[in-house]
């Protein structure tokens, strides 16, 4: 029997790793997690299993959700202290990482629990002797996040030393990560040189090269480049509406085609406002937020009304889809400034209000139009 | 004042990082060989037009040692410097008006590393179609090469020598390099042979010229040693060649093994760059042009080329399975049997395809499984999205001949989405307020009967954030329907969370849900129309209602499939040892 139930939750398991990842994986995933909970005497795949589902959600559907998911992954490996192998070393060290990423990803969890799973993450990579640089890279994204610059290029240069392992990024995130933070560092030339290969094609993988692509499209709008800027949406859209998961992504491009090419930022905004819906991580809705803010705000200079067709759930939502440009600009602003404030306040920075601020004064220095 | 240096370059570790570390698999270093002739021979017909009869010949000491000749442009001194010795540059970049030719393949300039992954020496012999003696270059990979004239009569064109290194001497015999040939060659103009044989190995059957739909199939299982469902040949601005339908049905995580060249040469065997995410059924064999490949030459560069090499991909399918419908409506049919998941995916990628497939898609409803035409004739109709609620729906559903869809299946909710949208028709997904608009309130009588029970049930519940109603609905035998939204589901995850995790993961996720204003609640419906419930209405006894409502409330979850917390765990040893302890004579009975 215990022979027989093993072998369902195998192939339960098969075939949720067989579907891309999304919101379809997510069902299968937690169905077969459910399944294995009810035969407890398999705690093997309870554990694996929920390591699966945060990986899914944090990939393919709302990251935050992954939180309480890792939670039980911990719990169950303190119950079960044999149920992974030391072989798994790397599988416990990814779900810490997810934890702490997850939870910094959500303002309303002060600095001090983000502190303390960051210590679990650390703990896990000396536990496990690996994991160092990676644990590093994240490091310097908290400390960069919490306005602490020079920690953030200390903890950078020693990532730069250290070596790769099992738990490393793959090259191309590798790549795109030390990019991304020369961005952020001011230094955008060096950057864009090091994601080069990304950019060109030659690197490639699943996450990337949206991610670089996000960051120096957002850079370009800061400097004034609407050509480079329009190139980049263009990729990135192409790349990027594809799961909820790209939400933050579409935001990107919102950014940039309010002031390019509107008619389609409101088709892409109609489309995608329902991810926003019910959405726990806040980077990605405040990034897609900002965008609908800004498309919004460009359409009431044109028009006074919107036929689109929203969700139900969508708090304004009206029966016969006529939404006034401005009420719509002023409840996405709203929004994102909600969000900007929590992550300021918990961050201890300005850089949310500050990025609003530029995005107002872009939107004044509209008035006279953008040339692409 | 400040003075320029320049890097210091390793050349032996460099060499090891490209030809090691570049290609994915060591025997692309026969397709880099390959290429080179094919350009050599390009050159030379560009050079020459007059010249024709170009090959490509292979000559083998099996396990040993292996040439590689072509008689094409050949290099002068000057040009073996300039490009067999110099990474990066390639005598394929030079550009004409701004751009790479088109009938280059390479043109990196890195290629002819790839060789010492299998070999540690690579010699070159050549002579150049523009006169002049030939060379024998000798290249080493610890970076060092020799150059030397060679005397005598010597054929135009390039020879190039691998010797076997350890571990690769299986690439080098007749065997392997017939299947690599096959391969990466198969579609290059050039004839290839082994030395002194008539047999050309890159031939493609002649059946193949101007094929008809058998033929394709017949070329199909050649090629790929299937016997597919059909053959779909493609002629567009970026792809020319043949798709395939595959006789069984294949994982969505499935993404190899096509052949996709570019310029006649086998670029990827995966298809996941050009091809959409649907393509997972289908068997490719397919000439690219127009299109740019990435410095290992093993899949494209994302761009508009490609982006509409994928539009073109798409639209072919489209097309020829459009004319199945109207021409040959029971071929399409036994596809959308064999690949119903993949057509599904296929469905809500393009609207047109929705379209072209809804009616003959079959989705699990509370009738059994119905089409998409049957669900379009069938009014009104309501959908979850999970298979455990449309477990538990099913018989409220059936019983009332109301229509359920279960849209837990990969792609099922999109479809239903869609069948809306695009369709008009009356599909909604069953929230928890369209639920209890599908339950019959109760009547004055029946309410007051149930006051006290629904007092009593509402106070057992209370600790689990769920508030008890009374409903009529059938069938009879279900006393209780158990029902949640998503965000009363996730913070249930979040309590089951918090109950089993230590400080750390407790405090972080107390503080996820602190911004939660009003805690949403679950329900849980009391069936009037059940001898139970209506049983439990006439009990006078407040404990013992709470008791029995919180047993149902675990059976209904239970039923459900939800994971159960920790005090759902304990509640039914508890209230079912409560209710044995007491006496009988000790229940208030009417």
């Amino acid at each position: 029997m215990r022979k027989q139930n093993q072998n369902n939750l195998s192939a339960m398991r098969t075939q949720y790793i067989n579907l891309a990842y999304g919101q379809a994986r997510v069902v299968a995933n937690r169905n077969a997690v459910a399944a294995a909970d009810q035969m407890e005497e398999s705690p093997y795949y309870r554990v694996i299993m929920r390591r699966d589902l945060a990986w899914a959600l944090a990939v393919g559907d709302d990251p935050a959700v992954a939180l309480p998911v890792c939670a039980e992954y911990f719990s169950l490996l303190e119950q079960y202290p044999d149920a992974l192998s030391d072989n798994h070393g790397s599988d416990i060290i990814g779900v810490a990482m997810v934890a702490f990423h997850t939870a910094f990803s959500l303002p309303q969890i002060p600095l001090a629990q983000c502190n303390a799973l960051l210590g679990q993450f650390e703990a896990m990579v000396k536990r496990y002797g690996m994991g160092d640089q990676i644990f590093h890279l994240h490091l310097c994204n908290f400390y960069q996040k919490t306005g602490r610059m020079e920690e953030a290029l200390t903890c950078y240069e020693k990532a730069q030393s250290l070596p790769r392992d099992g738990m490393s990024d793959c090259p191309t995130c590798d790549v795109c990560n030390r990019a991304s933070f020369l961005v952020a560092f001011g230094r955008r030339e060096e950057g864009e040189e090091m994601a080069r290969p990304v950019l060109e094609g030659q690197m490639t993988c699943e996450q990337q090269p949206q991610e670089i692509l996000s960051v120096l499209l957002k850079d370009d709008l800061k400097r004034g480049c609407w050509t480079e800027a329009t190139l980049k949406a263009k990729r990135l859209y192409r790349i990027a509406h594809r799961n909820k998961n790209d939400l933050g992504f579409v935001g990107d491009v919102l950014r940039c085609w309010a002031f390019t090419d509107l008619d389609r930022a409101v088709t892409a905004m109609e489309k995608h406002l329902k991810w926003s819906i019910g959405m726990w991580e806040q980077t990605r809705p405040s990034s897609f937020f900002i965008g609908a803010w800004l498309t919004c705000a460009q359409a009431a200079k044109k028009r006074e009304v919107l036929q689109l067709n929203l969700p139900s759930a969508f708090p304004l939502y009206q029966e016969d889809g006529t939404y006034p440009c401005q009420v719509l600009a002023d409840w996405f602003y709203d929004k994102s400034a909600e969000i900007a404030a929590a992550f300021d306040g918990r961050n201890g920075t300005t850089d949310y209000a500050d990025e609003l601020n530029q995005l107002q004064g872009l939107l004044r220095k509209n008035e006279e139009g953008v040339s692409q | 004042m400040s003075e320029t240096f320049h890097f210091q370059v390793n050349l032996g570790g460099m060499l090891d990082v490209l030809s090691n570390h570049l290609y994915k698999r060591p025997d692309v270093f026969l397709r880099e060989l390959l290429q080179n002739c094919t350009d050599a021979i390009t050159l030379r017909g560009k050079v020459h037009p007059d010249w024709s009869g170009g090959e490509i010949t292979l000559e083998l000491e099996e396990r040993q040692r292996l040439t590689v000749s072509d008689n094409g442009a050949g290099l002068t001194e000057e040009e073996i410097h300039r490009f067999l010795a110099v990474i990066g540059q390639s005598s394929k970049t030079q550009l004409v008006e701004g751009k790479i030719p088109e009938d280059y393949i390479g043109r990196f300039g890195i290629g002819l590393l790839s060789c010492f992954m299998v070999s540690d020496t690579i010699t070159v012999h050549t002579r150049s179609a523009a006169g002049g003696p030939a060379y024998v270059w000798k290249g080493l990979a610890d970076g060092t090469y020799t150059l030397a004239p060679l005397e005598g009569n010597h054929p135009i064109g390039t020879k190039v020598t691998l010797a076997a290194k350890k571990g690769a001497d299986h690439f080098f015999t007749r065997e392997r390099l017939e299947e690599l040939v096959r391969d990466y060659g198969l579609a290059l103009p050039s004839p290839i042979y082994f030395q002194g044989e008539n047999q050309r190995l890159n031939a493609i059957p002649a059946s193949f010229t101007y094929p008809d739909r058998e033929q394709l199939l017949t070329f199909g299982t050649w090629l790929f040693n299937e016997q597919f469902l059909e053959a779909i040949p493609i002629h567009t601005s970026h792809l020319n060649g043949v798709v395939y339908i595959l006789p069984y049905e294949t994982s969505t995580a499935v993404k190899g093994g096509h052949r996709i060249y570019l310029k006649q040469m086998l670029l990827t065997e995966q298809g996941d760059r050009l091809l959409p995410p649907w393509a997972f059924f289908l068997r490719c064999f397919l000439n690219t042009k127009g299109l740019r490949p990435t410095a290992s030459r093993e899949d494209f560069y994302e761009d508009d080329e490609l982006e509409a090499a994928r539009d073109e991909f798409a639209a072919a399918i489209s097309q020829h399975l459009e004319q199945l419908e109207a021409k040959e409506p029971d071929r399409l049919r036994r596809i959308i049997q064999v690949h119903v998941r993949a057509l599904k995916s296929m469905a809500i990628w393009d609207d047109k395809l929705f379209h072209l497939f809804i009616d003959y898609l079959p989705f699990a409803t509370s009738q059994g499984e119905l089409t998409g035409a049957a669900l379009k004739e069938a009014g009104e109709v309501a959908y979850v999205a999970s298979v455990d609620k449309f477990r538990q729906l099913r018989p409220v559903f059936l019983a009332q001949d109301r229509l359920l869809v279960c849209a837990g299946y990969t792609s099922d909710r999109e479809l239903m989405e869609s069948m809306h949208a695009l369709l008009d028709l009356p599909i909604f997904s069953l929230s928890e307020e369209a639920l209890e608009t599908a339950l019959d309130e109760p009547t004055l009588d029946q309410r007051e009967a149930s006051i006290r029970l629904l007092r009593a049930a509402n106070r057992g519940l209370r600790e689990f954030d769920c508030q008890a109603e009374v409903k009529g609905f059938l069938p009879d035998e279900l006393p209780v329907l158990y029902s949640f939204n998503d965000e009363v589901r996730f913070l249930r995850e979040i309590k089951h969370a918090h109950d089993m995790s230590g400080s750390i993961f407790s405090e972080a996720l107390s503080f996820m849900v602190s911004g939660v204003e009003d805690r949403p609640m679950s329900s849980l419906y009391l069936n009037l129309n059940s001898p139970l419930i209506t049983r439990l209405c006439t009990w006078q006894d407040d404990s013992q209602l709470e008791s029995v409502v919180r047993i149902l409330y675990v059976q209904a979850l239970l039923s459900g499939g939800y994971p159960l917390q920790k005090q759902e765990l304990q509640v039914m040893n508890r209230e079912l040892l409560q209710l044995i302890e007491q006496r009988p004579e000790e229940r208030k009975q009417p």
